[in-house]
């Protein structure tokens, strides 16, 4: 197998289903997206995790990606989803006591109003809303539902202003 | 080859080996079960047409002309009023499936070669 494979070529073999080639990307692109990690994460096994994660993504995606575009920003932006969940997976959770259980039941409150609210919206609102809620990022919820990314922020805007008629209520 | 990029390899080619040994095995067994349905109803068609003696109408071939030319049109009608139309139907959709079962491993088989190949290649290598 011969290492002076462009990224393009090497794309394109593994593709055609020559798994080897996927070396080339490795070894050139694994320095770039650990060093990224490990800038931003203390624990060294950590950032292996995530950059091992990162190159499975992509590998999996492989089929879908155009050979004509350059590889680094897309492992980069993938490298970022990574971490952005990984953050969200390490948030620190609190135990219950008697005095959060008495602001659990206004919450509750304010849940039911909200579910009330996303029923009563379009479903494509709803959903969008919904996945505002459980923590997803715009961008998440761009590649998820498979829109533009200024689509969802419109949708969104939209959403924002019609409950904030209704209700005085931030999302 | 850093021992990061070791790992990195072995994962893709561990998510692989599953993916494609997974992939190969139900393509497989979709063309085998068409294939076994589509014998399954070829034959109690063929029974079926055996039965009713709907290939007699072929006799008339053996005929002179003048008779093929008055009754032919009329024997192809009742042919047709005889068969078992419903089994027919269900024969052709599961052909219709086998055939695209067939067209999907023939067109993904140059690709599942390369993947056996360089799997069995590396897994090779770490024994």
């Amino acid at each position: 197998m011969s290492m002076t494979l462009n990224d393009r070529e090497a794309i394109t073999k593994i593709k055609e289903g020559k798994i080897e080639y996927f070396k080339v990307i490795v070894d050139k692109y694994t320095r770039i997206i650990f060093g990224y990690f490990r800038k931003r994460l203390s624990i060294k096994e950590d950032a292996e995790d995530l950059t091992q994660n990162c190159f499975i993504k992509f590998y999996k995606n492989i089929e879908k990606f155009n050979e004509d575009k350059e590889i680094s920003p897309y492992l980069v932006q993938i490298a970022k989803n990574e971490l952005k969940m990984f953050y969200r997976q390490k948030k620190p959770t609190l135990s219950l006591n008697e005095e959060m259980a008495g602001k659990l039941e206004n919450e509750t409150n304010f849940s039911k109003d909200y579910l009330e609210i996303i029923n009563g919206l379009p479903k494509k609102q709803a959903k969008i809303l919904k996945l505002l809620s459980e923590g997803f990022s715009y961008q998440e919820i761009a590649d998820k539902l498979d829109r533009p990314l200024n689509t969802i922020k419109t949708i969104i805007r939209r959403v924002r202003l019609k409950i904030g008629k209704q209700h005085k209520w931030e999302i | 080859m850093g021992d990061l990029d070791k790992k990195i390899i072995s994962k893709i080619y561990l998510y692989e080996t599953k993916k494609t040994f997974v992939q190969i095995i139900l393509w497989s067994l979709l063309a085998i079960f068409f294939l076994i349905l589509s014998i399954f109803f070829g034959t109690v068609i063929w029974g079926l047409l055996i039965e009713q003696e709907s290939f007699d109408f072929l006799a008339i071939l053996n005929q002179d002309v003048e008779v093929i030319k008055k009754f032919l049109f009329d024997n192809i009608f009742i042919f047709f009023a005889e068969i078992p139309k419903t089994l027919i139907v269900v024969f052709t959709i599961i052909i219709i499936l086998l055939l695209f079962v067939i067209y999907g491993m023939i067109k993904n088989y140059k690709k599942n070669r390369n993947k056996i190949k360089s799997i069995i290649s590396f897994w090779k290598k770490k024994i």
